[in-house]
């Protein structure tokens, strides 16, 4: 009776902030398959598995309070359901004379472009995953002075570890950001600095030319950055007791962007873009990785090797493939088209170095209302030797169901 | 010749007083029934129609105000936090999880059954320059003026609209509407009702694809108010903040 007493008054309390506030409720289930690529030596699979993710997503959005939650379940064939709730956002937007304030976890997005966004320095979130990503804010402060078509903005925040199994460090961080429109351009400017990188100056631009096309560009100087490098590389030694997987620090680097997307009468819509990355590979840089690799898979028929050893170095090494950029230079292209209420995608990245790729899928349609129905696949491929030939994944098919629930 | 003169004078009298006023002035008027005021708030309600059968329902509302600035928010529970802006001829659209304004061509802002072009766009006179074509016609069986009205300014949503207005108060009674390829796009019939001062207003539109022919969007002007929008509400990155309701 006791129990039944607080669940009515839990339910009673709930419904009370559902009338008062915005609330939105969204739940995701996405099954799937990965077919492991038994060619590669950074496989860590073996042929394929099941998985699972689900996802329910709390929104609540009231007085320029928002407020918003993921519980995600994730469940991998062979391993035990993994549970974890983030809180992707939690902050407060309001005014105080003319200034604008902000203040809390917040996402925060810069950039231009549609697979990489150079001018994401605050903090950058992979754009070229299968899945949604749950993305998590930047805790920070920030003040904004807007003007007709203009606006200047202070910024300071650190990635706190609000989830205490959140793979993110502390880096204390601020920008100043320039933004104004002039007749069909967009235009803007950022100064950056934290701990770890020193400065990052940026620029970038989208406009408008004519009544189909638009472009956008973006590059950003980097002081101070970092590249994802195996520390075994040049010195002499084949397998390690310990990740060597390193960031090194690099100076004076480049990020850019350029692209465009044209839109038919008809709701197709094809995009291009093409960016570098210097934290990336160089095409030598991941024939040395590959190659020591592909090398330590060959001590592992050596008997007195424990196979471990050489199992678990090649998984410190498959750790490249969770950088956002591997290699240095990219293409990419992206084909839309909508009908009635379904859209479909198909997009290509292609890495220029090495000549690899990878080709993505995609099918979302609106059963009713409150759900949608998806699909996709994507498939990993290229020259020998290069990256997307090596991936640890073949190909991905998932599934997908989003309901929404008007509370 | 007394008599004569007379009539002259009554004539060119009667001929100034009687003369229709210009296209632009007309148009002036036609807007009046749609957009009262400068600055305002309009919640609009989009149905689609498959043939007979509704298709699909969207709920916005629209901040306009002075200088072609538009500001369209997404009611619909699949697309809450989605923003349209237009600026002059600019135009972006904000989706919650973007957060960042992402530009879009004039031809992006067309698709769809009810554009957001038609959606955002509550005048005509600030995009076209008109001209009488016809000053004798009957639409719908009523006496009506014939217009030509030709984009001046750059995004609009169409190059050229054919509009009927009523001879006796430049009412909006029906529409054609063109690309710049010259294809008729759309036509629509103009919905009235009337103020609790008993003034006509514009209550809506239906608005028939002429490309998808099935295709038919009812458009209805469910309230509208006075309202007065601070100017940052049309920079966008300003879009992205959250206590945009709170004017």
């Amino acid at each position: 009776m006791k129990v039944l007493r607080i669940y009515c008054l839990i339910l009673l309390a709930f419904s009370s902030i559902v009338n008062a506030y915005d609330l939105d409720l969204k739940l995701r289930i996405q099954p799937g398959h990965n077919q492991a690529n038994n060619n590669s030596p950074f496989s860590y699979y073996q042929n394929g598995h099941e998985w699972s993710r689900q996802d329910l997503i709390a929104n609540i959005n009231h007085k320029g309070w928002v407020l918003e939650w993921t519980g995600t379940q994730r469940i991998i064939e062979g391993y035990k359901p993994e549970y974890k709730g983030v809180i992707n956002e939690a902050y407060k937007d309001t005014s105080i004379g003319n200034w604008e304030i902000t203040v809390g976890k917040k996402r925060i997005s810069w950039g231009v472009g549609s697979f990489y966004r150079p001018l994401d320095v605050l903090q950058n979130t992979s754009r070229r995953e299968l899945l949604p990503v749950i993305e998590e804010g930047l805790t920070m402060i920030s003040t904004e002075r807007y003007f007709d078509l203009s606006s200047i903005g202070f910024v300071c925040g650190t990635e706190w570890k609000l989830n205490p199994d959140s793979s993110k460090f502390d880096n204390n961080r601020c920008a100043i950001r320039w933004q104004t429109v002039i007749d069909d351009w967009e235009l803007q400017g950022i100064a950056y600095a934290d701990e770890l990188t020193d400065l990052r100056l940026g620029f970038g631009t989208s406009g408008v030319i004519g009544e189909a096309l638009e472009v956008h560009g973006s590059a950003a100087y980097l002081r101070r950055y970092q590249k994802y490098m195996n520390t075994l590389l040049g010195s002499g030694q084949y397998l390690a007791a310990s990740d060597p997987m390193q960031y090194q620090d690099k100076y004076d680097g480049l990020r850019f962007l350029v692209g465009g997307s044209y839109t038919w009468t008809n709701d197709f819509s094809l995009s291009m873009e093409y960016w570098h990355d210097d934290s990336g590979y160089t095409k030598s840089e991941w024939k040395n990785l590959i190659n020591l690799t592909q090398t330590q898979q060959n001590l592992a028929q050596l008997s007195f090797i424990p196979e471990q050893l050489v199992k678990g170095n090649q998984l410190w090494s498959s750790q490249i493939f969770l950088q956002e950029n591997i290699m240095q230079d990219y293409f990419a292209t992206h084909a839309s088209y909508n009908f009635d209420e379904t859209d479909i995608a198909s997009y290509i990245i292609y890495s220029i170095p090495d000549k690899s790729w990878i080709t993505t899928f995609a099918v979302e349609t609106e059963i009713n209302k409150y759900n949608d129905f998806g699909f996709g696949a994507r498939y990993f491929d290229g020259t020998d030797d290069s990256v997307y030939k090596n991936s640890p994944t073949k190909f991905q098919v998932y599934l997908s169901w989003t309901a929404i629930f008007d509370l | 010749m007394f008599k004569s003169l007379v009539f002259l004078c009554i004539s060119c009298f009667a001929t100034l007083t009687l003369a229709l006023p210009t296209g632009n002035e007309i148009i002036n008027k036609t807007d009046s029934y749609r957009k009262s005021s400068g600055s305002l708030r309009v919640e609009i309600e989009i149905k689609n129609y498959k043939g007979e059968k509704l298709d699909s329902e969207r709920k916005y509302q629209v901040y306009a105000k002075t200088n072609r600035r538009s500001l369209v928010l997404s009611q619909h529970i699949k697309e809450k936090g989605q923003k349209f802006l237009m600026v002059d001829g600019n135009f972006w659209i904000i989706m919650p999880k973007s957060k960042r304004p992402m530009r879009i061509t004039p031809r992006q802002k067309m698709l769809g059954n009810a554009a957001l072009g038609d959606i955002s766009q509550l005048t005509f006179s600030d995009d076209y320059n008109s001209k009488i074509i016809e000053e004798d016609v009957l639409a719908s069986n009523k006496p009506a003026i014939k217009m030509e009205l030709i984009a001046k300014a750059k995004g609009t949503t169409y190059d050229k609209i054919i509009l009927w207005v009523s001879k006796e108060n430049y009412f909006p009674i029906k529409a054609d509407f063109f690309l710049k390829s010259g294809k008729l796009a759309k036509n629509a019939d103009f919905l009235s009702k009337e103020d609790e001062k008993g003034n006509p207003q514009v209550s809506g539109m239906i608005l028939r694809d002429r490309i998808q022919k099935s295709e038919k969007t009812v458009m209805t002007y469910l309230n509208g108010e006075t309202k007065e929008i601070p100017d940052r509400y049309y920079n966008p990155s300003y879009l992205l903040r959250s206590n945009l309701d709170s004017f």
